[in-house]
């Protein structure tokens, strides 16, 4: 069968058919990783149709192409897709809570206290503050924040 | 065709290089980088590079809140009622590498430590508080175990007893405690409305026989009034008759004594039990008031002839 790819001649639409190939395979089995190898296919085919080489050195050429892929769509990703806003807003874990003040459940000593976060409690290292007073959460580290107090400094 | 086969083997290579460098983490999970085993940082959302071959992925961490059914286990009170509970616990992973790394088994471990803080909970509590005071439970649970799966990376949010279980004969005294109190209380009320049904009727009573007695009283009194008053009649009348006869003449007297005499005759005869007639012994004495009558009469003639 001559529309077969053989050792000895590859044309073009085999890197394309290839590449379609790959791209289903993608959708079946996710994990953004066949979309490259289509993305180098594709581009191969390209390079194929504009000059005719020997099969070794297009199989050299797609091994590159995949790497080269891969390099340039982790670095031209976020520009050309930035993130929607709406992406930054999940699974934040604690880093949610900065900015909020709260207020002091058990008094904070030896830099270890609580406070009361919505309807729970989290454990916080600040300076040593009496309990009930008003503290601002700077960072969240885990489940534990840092808080200062309000009016004070950064600590 | 030595070439093309190295290329081939080349491009397999690459392919599987490719396949073990970039990685993309799925959204509400993070996953560990290792390097040569040993923890590097968490991968977030996303798509990662890695170096192929040196680092691989050590742990696949859910970073959403996750809810882990506390199996039901039997817990002895303060007050020695084995009661069943079961319960929640929600808790979220906000560092994986701690997650990852600081406990061997997450999951296990935050379950025992509940279990056990349950029976440590309840078993300071006696039967009833326990039925009463869920939140207060919830509460305190919440707090041993958030303050001990801190170092974990996790925070429990919220732990909830669901399900408080007595033993079934324990049920059926409390609930037959429950209709006896609900009966004291009815039959408190009955006897209370006996009671006070009683006092207003013997107000009632008191009140009746208050009133007929005044009446009575009343009664007396006017009817003595009234024998007074019969028995002034009875003297003016006397006074009268006797001022007449001072008057007049003996005989007048007669006169009416003979009427009423022949009158009370009249009466006797016409009696209805007509089986005997009684005349006076002294019938004579009629015919005497008889000539009483007559001597009225002649007096009074005479006396306007003469």
């Amino acid at each position: 069968m001559d529309w077969w790819p053989t050792l000895n001649r590859v044309a073009p639409w085999h890197w394309w058919v290839l590449g379609a190939l790959l791209l289903m395979l993608e959708v079946a089995a996710p994990g953004v990783f066949f979309v490259w190898l289509a993305l180098a296919a594709f581009a191969l085919g390209l390079l194929v149709f504009v000059l005719p080489l020997p099969v070794a050195v297009q199989l050299l050429l797609f091994a590159v192409l995949s790497v080269v892929a891969v390099v340039l769509g982790r670095r031209y990703m976020a520009r050309l897709l930035p993130d929607s806003p709406e992406a930054e807003r999940l699974n934040q874990g604690s880093h949610r809570l900065v900015g909020q003040t709260v207020v002091v459940t058990r008094a904070i000593e030896n830099g270890v206290g609580r406070v009361r976060v919505g309807d729970g409690e989290w454990r916080v290292t600040g300076p040593d503050t009496p309990e009930g007073a008003r503290v601002l959460i700077v960072a969240a580290d885990g489940a534990t924040l840092h808080v200062r107090e309000v009016n004070g400094t950064w600590t | 065709m030595g070439f093309t086969i190295f290329v081939a083997v080349l491009v397999l290579l690459v392919i599987v290089t490719l396949f073990a460098g970039v990685k993309s983490v799925p959204q509400g999970s993070q996953w560990t980088l290792e390097r040569f085993g040993k923890f590097q940082r968490s991968l977030k959302p996303g798509l990662n590079v890695i170096i192929p071959y040196i680092e691989r992925i050590g742990r696949k961490v859910n970073m959403m809140e996750q809810v882990l059914d506390v199996p039901s286990q039997e817990v002895i009170t303060k007050d020695n009622a084995l009661v069943t509970v079961d319960g929640v616990v929600f808790y979220q992973v906000l560092d994986a590498a701690k997650a990852s790394y600081e406990v061997s088994n997450l999951q296990q471990a935050i379950l025992n430590l509940t279990m056990t803080n349950i029976r440590t909970v309840m078993g300071s509590m006696d039967l009833d508080e326990l039925l009463s005071n869920r939140d207060q439970i919830n509460a305190r649970l919440l707090t041993v175990v958030d303050e001990a799966t801190e170092p974990w990376g996790v925070k429990a949010t919220r732990i909830e007893v669901k399900d408080i279980k007595p033993p079934a004969d324990l049920v059926a005294s409390m609930a037959r405690q429950m209709k006896a109190e609900r009966e004291k209380r009815a039959n408190i009320l009955d006897a209370e409305g006996f009671r006070q049904a009683a006092i207003l009727k013997a107000e009632g009573e008191k009140q009746a026989e208050i009133l007929s007695a005044e009446g009575r009283r009343q009664a007396a009194f006017l009817e003595a009034e009234a024998r007074e008053r019969a028995a002034q009649a009875e003297a003016a009348a006397t006074r009268m008759v006797s001022e007449a006869i001072e008057a007049g003449n003996a005989q007048a007297i007669n006169y009416f004594v003979a009427q009423k005499y022949v009158e009370a005759l009249r009466d006797v005869a016409a009696a209805p039990n007509q089986k005997t007639l009684i005349l006076p012994i002294e019938a004579t004495s009629v015919l005497g008031s008889l000539q009483g009558i007559a001597e009225v009469a002649r007096e009074a003639f005479g006396g306007r002839k003469g």
